[in-house]
């Protein structure tokens, strides 16, 4: 299976090497060429800095052209790597997947946002499986008594390698992902829950309703 | 009221600068020179320090300003437009800021199959298409930094189809019969949409109900498919022409 990746995060870039049964291709710029090949496309350069206005402007140009090049050459599953960070909520609010992203105004933040809005939109129009799969960072081990929210390197890699495998009933979905830790700002029930939204042979056979 | 008008050379831009020339003192801008005894200020409006330039000491800005097909003109335009004119009023804290767009940018395809009272305030979903898609994105900016900046109160003006006294022209040889003819459900007349344009612009702000509002302008049409209830109802809009004459279904 190959797994293309859009570069963006140099962190993430480098433990998606650990993921067994997919051959990971990272590339700086997605073309026809190399989506043609992949059976999975997951986009990191919706993590990339952006300080001026232009960079912003490009970048989510960026992400809707890599959407529509997908949906023409038939990607099955693309996978969107957000952050946690988009949901700027009070730290006492328990916010989970169906809270609506409350951003900060600064370019990074807002970028994130809006290549949300148009994962979002593609995932509504074209019947293929979308994952949004926000992430609390920082990605490190070496747990810090101050942080409240943060994934640990195994929990990420295990974490897509669970999304990869699942062949999901909807086509459009959001997981929250941190590691567990206290007073542990976000809940990460429907990604532990995952098994629940994939599909079975069951889903897709007609049960006639039981005479009462 | 000291008023930038950003695109102020597209279709609309004419007939807005005509009833707010007497009342306000307004500055015009846009890509394109124009022909005006108004103060005309060359903006692009995708260049950050153009805009800010224009937007100095003015008291509100009215956002006119659309590319559809182009797909990186239409990001440039329609959603750093939108960056550059948020982050201008930001800076030099312009109360007022009116946009305007498509209906379609919050009622896209997906809600298509519903037939009865569509209001503004649903939530958006306009699709892939580049024009709608590009105009969402520039509202969601606008809405961002209107909830981050308490002292900006913005009021989205949405449109679709424009007509000017010739839809219901007798047919000659000059002009086209449309009476009886089909018409979208969202349609207007041009001086309608400037003087909702002008009621959004004078409307005290205190009556608002939150900083941010969002209006479907269009006649008053039998179908009902859409509702114009809040924008007459908020800003006491009253379309002059009805259209209904052209209606036929």
């Amino acid at each position: 299976m190959n797994l293309l990746v859009s570069s963006g995060h140099k962190d993430i870039e480098n433990l998606l090497n650990q993921i067994d049964n997919y051959e990971v291709e990272i590339v700086n710029e997605i073309t026809e060429k190399n989506i043609s090949k992949a059976d999975c496309l997951l986009i990191l350069s919706s993590l990339e800095n952006c300080s001026s206005t232009e960079e912003f402007n490009l970048k989510i140009q960026g992400i809707y052209n890599t959407l529509a090049l997908s949906v023409e050459q038939g990607v099955n599953k693309v996978i969107m790597i957000s952050s946690l960070e988009i949901l700027d909520y009070k730290k006492s609010y328990t916010v989970t997947e169906n809270w609506k992203p409350k951003p900060k105004k600064d370019m990074y933040n807002l970028s994130l946002n809006l290549s949300e809005i148009v994962f979002k939109e593609f995932g509504r129009t074209f019947p293929f499986q979308k994952i949004l799969l926000r992430v609390g960072f920082p990605i490190n081990d070496k747990l810090n008594n101050n942080l409240n929210c943060f994934t640990s390197k195994k929990d990420f890699v295990i974490t897509i390698s669970k999304i990869l495998k699942t062949n999901f009933k909807n086509q459009f979905e959001v997981f929250h992902v941190q590691s567990e830790c206290d007073h542990q700002r976000y809940l990460t029930n429907k990604l532990n829950d995952l098994e629940r939204l994939s599909s079975s042979i069951d889903d897709y056979y007609y049960y006639p309703r039981k005479k009462l | 009221m000291k008023v930038l008008i950003l695109g102020a050379n597209g279709m609309l831009g004419p007939w807005l600068s005509k009833i707010l020339k007497d009342d306000h003192e307004i500055i015009e801008s846009d890509l394109n020179e124009i022909e005006t005894n108004t103060n005309f200020v060359k903006v692009d409006i995708s260049n950050t320090e153009e805009v800010l330039n224009a937007s100095e000491k003015v008291d509100a800005i009215i956002n006119l300003s659309v590319l559809r097909t182009d797909r990186k003109l239409a990001f440039d335009v329609n959603m750093k437009g939108n960056l550059n004119m948020m982050l201008a009023a930001e800076k030099f804290r312009i109360p007022r800021v009116i946009n305007t767009g498509p209906h379609f940018q919050v009622a896209g395809p997906t809600y298509e199959n519903y037939d009865h009272e569509i209001n503004p305030d649903i939530p958006p979903q306009p699709g892939v298409n580049i024009y709608a898609i590009s105009k969402a994105l520039g509202q969601e900016i606008c809405e961002v930094f209107t909830e981050k900046n308490e002292f900006i109160f913005l009021q989205t003006l949405l449109f679709y189809n424009f007509y000017d006294k010739d839809l219901l022209k007798p047919n000659d040889k000059k002009g086209v019969d449309n009476t009886g003819k089909d018409l979208t459900p969202f349609s207007v007349r041009w001086e309608d949409a400037a003087e909702a344009i002008k009621l959004a612009l004078e409307i005290d702000l205190k009556r608002l109900p939150s900083r941010s509002e969002k209006y479907f302008i269009f006649a008053d049409l039998p179908h009902n498919k859409f509702s114009n209830k809040k924008a007459k109802e908020q800003l006491r809009w009253s379309p002059k022409y009805n259209l209904k004459d052209a209606w036929n279904r």
